[in-house]
């Protein structure tokens, strides 16, 4: 699982975070060690291996907080709103990261999002969430993140269907919002 | 009052002569340009310059009204008359006669024992008189006695130095008062200047010699050390117990409801006892004795690490645990990993309020009873009016207080660097 921030923790450093999960199932230190090394190189943390988590910014926290995840090999990654609190450019270069770790690693990775640009970039199956009660909306097939795999996201976001499929989820969205409204005007 | 207007002077003089000072050495940087600076709390940080002079000016303060060594003598406030001080009484006999003579007083210091001055007995029937009288004293002068009429004869004494006087008056001279007592006897004071006499202030420097005295020597069959080391150990010892039952106490509160049901009551009557009330009865059921001494400071010490520990728990955000469960571990590797970690900057500001309120406590403790220690030491000595010792004692464990502080507060930046940083 991955979450939105700070659920690091901060008393370890960087290698011994990201090493959570294999040391909690006993895993011998040498194999540690090597998964470790090679899970922040994927994230691109080489360097910061001995690093205390407080002394990164927030966009390599969450980078930490994946390797973390993947460190376990599970099957599936929930990553609840991961990219929530970063800032608009560091947001994009994660997007891009899980894009690749998600085609590298071919893992099944639920990605939930208040972004519905990130929605359509990142996700291959699109589900629109209603609430009131939760619900299932509407569900979507998407090209993009195929398309996105190591290219420039920005150029995805030329495709012709992007912009009209975004405009479609959106008026959705903003419907149920007023609907919903609406509801509680009329029991109020 | 005076040394409060001295003291209001010299915060005044010293902020105007700091500032003037700044100004003219001030650069005309970007600080300088700054707009808003009264009101931005931030920006208001510990003059370093203000706190070193405040340091001395207490020192200064203090030796200018002991007349201290340390200060040249122009800074000294006046001190009290010392040497030969005259004045003039005049008798009246019982016929109506009346002849004036004069009395030589020699104001000696008071661990002095001199000889009274000779005097001429001077023409008339009313002899010149000598006495003695010392430092901050005053003494009764019989100025008849030596007179050809004396009271018993019916003479009395009608003037001091020309001014009028009857009994249960006074008459102010140059060297001092002068009073006369309801039976008619004289009474004369000198004057007693600013400064504070030894046994209720002494000078800095009698302070610190009594300490270099007391290290030397000790005091009441032990030495400073043992004393101080002895009020450390109770502090140290009752501290650990304290800790040792009380994080485990307060981490099952903090995970148990049932923990948290039964000792809640207990935990929130005891936390707002005073320690201070419960030496009546630890006395009584532990004696004087170092058990009792260190069952007080268990008990002080206990309440504050549970809540501390308690809170440290409570403080553990969810997301946290969550994925430590998500990453595969235990309870007990969640516990271990988790949860102690996180609650050991908790843990750490309970031990540093419980090492304040321990140390004030063995000190109260001593103060009661003991047979040793610095509390015992001042109590004692405050017995004997040895001021410069219970000066001495209070400065100790000031310094000792602080240092037990800045120690924790190292350790704190040390063990946990992450505190605050989550």
């Amino acid at each position: 699982m991955v979450f939105q921030q700070g659920a690091l923790f901060e008393w370890m450093n960087v290698r011994d975070n990201v090493g959570f999960g294999p040391r909690m199932k006993g895993m011998p230190k040498y194999d540690m060690d090597e998964k470790v090394d090679h899970l922040l190189d994927v994230v691109g943390l080489k360097d910061f291996k001995e690093k205390a988590v407080y002394e990164l910014s927030g966009g390599m926290q969450q980078r930490v907080a994946l390797a973390r995840c993947l460190a376990n090999d599970p099957d599936v990654i929930l990553m609840d709103e991961p990219l929530g609190a970063l800032d608009a450019l560091t947001r994009e270069k994660m997007q891009a990261l899980v894009l690749k770790l998600w085609k590298e690693t071919g893992k099944t990775i639920i990605l939930i999002t208040h972004s519905v640009e990130e929605a359509l970039l990142l996700g291959e199956r699109l589900l629109v969430m209603a609430p009131r009660p939760g619900r299932i909306h509407k569900e979507y097939r998407l090209p993009f993140a195929d398309l996105g795999v190591g290219a420039d996201l920005r150029e995805v976001k030329k495709h012709p269907d992007y912009n009209s499929t975004r405009e479609e989820i959106l008026n959705m969205i903003w419907n149920m919002e007023e609907e919903i409204m609406g509801r509680t005007e009329e029991s109020a | 009052m005076i040394p409060a207007l001295i003291y209001l002077a010299i915060f005044v003089g010293c902020f105007a002569v700091v500032s003037a000072i700044r100004t003219r050495r001030a650069k005309n940087d970007f600080t300088a340009r700054k707009t808003i600076t009264f009101g931005d709390e931030s920006a208001v940080v510990p003059d370093r310059a203000g706190s070193i002079l405040s340091v001395i000016t207490i020192f200064v303060l203090w030796g200018m009204f002991t007349g201290s060594v340390l200060l040249p003598k122009f800074l000294h406030m006046p001190g009290p008359f010392e040497g030969v001080a005259e004045f003039e009484y005049t008798a009246k006999s019982p016929d109506g006669q009346t002849d004036t003579a004069t009395v030589t007083v020699l104001v000696h210091p008071i661990d002095t024992k001199p000889e009274a001055p000779e005097v001429a007995p001077g023409d008339g029937w009313a002899k010149n008189d000598s006495a003695l009288v010392g430092i901050w004293r005053s003494g009764l002068i019989r100025v008849d006695k030596n007179d050809e009429f004396t009271r018993a004869d019916g003479a009395t004494v009608i003037e001091v130095n020309g001014q009028p006087i009857a009994p249960g008056g006074e008459v102010q001279t140059e060297f001092g008062r002068v009073g006369m007592s309801p039976k008619g006897t004289l009474n004369f004071e000198p004057k007693k200047g600013w400064q504070m006499e030894p046994i209720w202030l002494p000078a800095p420097e009698s302070v610190f010699s009594r300490l270099v005295e007391i290290a030397q020597e000790g005091f009441r069959g032990a030495t400073l050390w043992e004393h101080v080391g002895l009020s450390l150990m109770r502090v140290i010892v009752g501290f650990f117990f304290g800790a040792l039952v009380g994080i485990p106490l307060g981490y099952a509160m903090g995970l148990s409801n049932w923990f948290r049901g039964w000792f809640d009551p207990i935990v929130e009557f005891m936390r707002p006892v005073p320690p201070l009330a419960l030496i009546p009865l630890v006395i009584i059921w532990a004696g004087i004795g170092e058990l009792g001494k260190i069952i007080l400071l268990f008990l002080a010490a206990l309440w504050i690490m549970a809540i501390a520990a308690r809170s440290g728990v409570s403080g553990v955000k969810i997301s946290k645990v969550h994925a430590a469960y998500s990453l595969g571990a235990s309870k007990w590797q969640v516990m271990r990993h988790v949860i102690v970690p996180n609650s050991l900057p908790e843990l750490f500001t309970g031990a540093r309020v419980a090492m304040g309120v321990c140390w004030g406590t063995v000190v109260a403790a001593e103060l009661v009873a003991a047979e040793k220690g610095v509390g015992m030491m001042i109590m004692v000595a405050s017995k004997f009016q040895n001021t410069d010792i219970v000066i001495m004692g209070i400065i100790l464990i000031g310094i000792i207080g602080f240092g037990i502080d800045v120690l924790m507060r190292m350790a704190e930046r040390w063990l946990v660097p992450w505190k605050g940083r989550g």
